[in-house]
């Protein structure tokens, strides 16, 4: 045949390297299409993620999977408008122009945002890749007015009409004792243009966690599972993650309490987190569970409208 | 890397890849375990990932040629480990720190990836996913411009005699762009990043291994 010898020499070759090295125990196919090579992009992939602790001076591994809800970064507004660190100013600085937002206020200020891990000491800042050239930051000083919106912005994130969503429940309002009863809410997003010390602020507020509270005593989370709505077919048999089995027949008030991180950016800049949570909770909705009974009958409701059960016949 | 899956060959050309592959394989010799990297290379000194151009005629034969959309790079300077390196000190440490990520980016610029494999445990999953990488993006005659990495900021937490000691590391990537063999754009370019990456090492024998490895997504 002719391609033993191609097999014979592709067998010698595969011992002979692993023999010498093991950086072929990735067996995936050449065939296969181009892999991103950006490190930290790889490493979120994996699941190679660490946080450093400033108190031992170690990096552990982050635990759990759930997305980072802390920005890694740190960010500056570089008013001396120069790029990638060399000292020729970006040019688009020099000709990039801010004029006074009303008659008698001051202008703006070109800056170009940098960014830099923040776990190093003392890094070296990179431009900050999505936000290409320079922006326009109105204040006096520019360097204190991310500093001042900064120690307000929590505040401002408290005071928004932030939708806390809905829970909903399956089913619904009317469920039975011993069953599992699904809950769930339908996260959203959402964004508020505002203005903050003269300088736009764009305000993104991300739901981030639930708390369930099922009114019989018993809650939930708080859990980054939002739930699902699941097939009507599977009500009061499925369990979901966020499903409930209430245990007594009754009326239970129940409530969502959405955990929101926000992030927010001034004048177009990059987006930088807030400090801080917001819980908000849904008004109450009243789920009713009932309970069922069973008994053998002999005939349906059409053959013997007050058989046991039917509609026609009084309970007991 | 001299090795590659077979399947990837259509049977028709299975005699002649035959041929080439030993050829390769006799000449090369998959030397991945002969230790550092060659002696007999003259164009040392400069780890890949900090010369930006050290000839100024860029046509010149053995003159160093950075990739770009017309093909790979040319006479990429192979990384040495320097001697201060091989030493179970924290400078030592701080040393082979930088040199692993020149091996690194001189993978990113050569798909060669013998230097960095050495020294690194590549059974990490993040290991692997970075040799597949790149084993992927110089497979089938295709390339990467770009994605080349700097490390300005190297902290170590020197513990004396422990076995394992780790580093944080600030780690700046380059836009890296892909191209198929006919020229034209692979996968969507990555855009360039600065990070902070945490990396655990052992002094082995004689020398550092790298065997764990990821990035900081956040502080304690």
């Amino acid at each position: 045949m002719r391609s033993i010898p191609a097999t014979l020499c592709g067998l010698a070759l595969a011992l002979a390297c692993s023999a010498g090295t093991t950086a072929h125990a990735v067996a995936a196919g050449d065939d296969g299409g181009q892999i991103t090579v950006g490190r930290g992009e790889t490493a979120i992939t994996v699941g190679a993620t660490f946080v450093f602790n400033p108190e031992t001076g170690k990096s552990e591994p982050k635990a759990g999977t759930s997305p980072a809800s802390e920005d890694p970064n740190q960010y500056m507004a570089d008013i001396h408008c120069r790029s990638g660190g060399s000292d020729t100013p970006d040019k688009g600085c020099l000709t990039l122009d801010c004029p006074p937002k009303t008659p008698d206020s001051e202008p703006g200020t070109p800056v170009i945002w940098r960014q830099a891990p923040k776990s190093i000491t003392n890094p070296v800042w990179t431009d900050y890749p999505t936000v290409s050239g320079p922006t326009c930051l109105y204040d006096t000083k520019p360097e204190n007015v991310l500093a001042n919106i900064a120690a307000r912005i929590l505040n401002d994130f408290r005071q928004l009409p932030i939708n806390p969503g809905t829970l909903q429940a399956q089913p619904f309002p009317n469920t039975l004792k011993g069953g599992p009863t699904n809950f769930y809410t339908t996260p959203q997003q959402q964004t508020f243009d505002l203005t903050i010390l003269g300088q736009d602020v764009h305000l993104t507020a991300t739901p981030t966690n639930y708390t369930y509270n099922y009114g019989d005593g018993t809650t939930l989370g708080p859990t980054p599972a939002a739930g699902y709505p699941i097939p009507q077919a599977q009500w009061l048999t499925t369990n979901t993650r966020n499903s409930h089995t209430y245990t007594q027949t009754g009326n239970y008030p129940t409530t969502l309490t959405t955990t929101f991180t926000g992030t927010y950016s001034v004048n177009n800049g990059p987006p930088l987190p807030i400090n801080g949570t917001l819980n908000l909770t849904t008004p109450p909705t009243t789920i009713h569970v009932w309970k069922t009974e069973k008994a053998l009958v002999a005939d349906t409701c059409d053959q013997n409208p007050t058989s046991w059960g039917c509609p026609q016949t009084k309970i007991g | 890397m001299p090795c590659r899956p077979i399947a990837a060959i259509s049977p028709a050309r299975v005699r002649v890849a035959a041929v080439v592959w030993c050829a390769v394989w006799l000449l090369t010799g998959c030397s991945t375990q002969v230790s550092p990297p060659s002696p007999t290379s003259t164009t040392t000194a400069a780890p890949a990932s900090s010369a930006p151009a050290p000839a100024p005629s860029s046509t010149a034969p053995g003159a160093y040629k950075p990739a770009d959309a017309k093909g790979k790079a040319q006479n990429v300077p192979v990384p040495v480990m320097p001697e201060l390196a091989k030493e179970n000190s924290k400078a030592g440490l701080e040393a082979f720190i930088g040199y692993w990520y020149a091996t690194y980016s001189y993978a990113i610029e050569t798909g060669d990836l013998s230097s960095w494999s050495e020294v690194t445990d590549t059974t990490n999953p993040l290991a692997a996913s970075y040799a597949k990488a790149i084993e992927r993006n110089y497979s089938q005659g295709r390339w990467i411009v770009g994605g080349t990495v700097t490390v300005p900021t190297i902290e170590v937490q020197w513990i004396d005699a422990a076995v394992r000691q780790q580093a944080r590391v600030q780690v700046v990537q380059t836009e890296a762009q892909y191209f198929n063999a006919d020229g034209s754009a692979g996968l969507k370019s990555t855009p360039a990043s600065n990070i902070a990456e945490a990396v655990f090492l052992d002094f082995q024998g004689h020398n550092w291994r790298v065997v764990d490895n990821g990035m900081i997504v956040g502080q304690k």
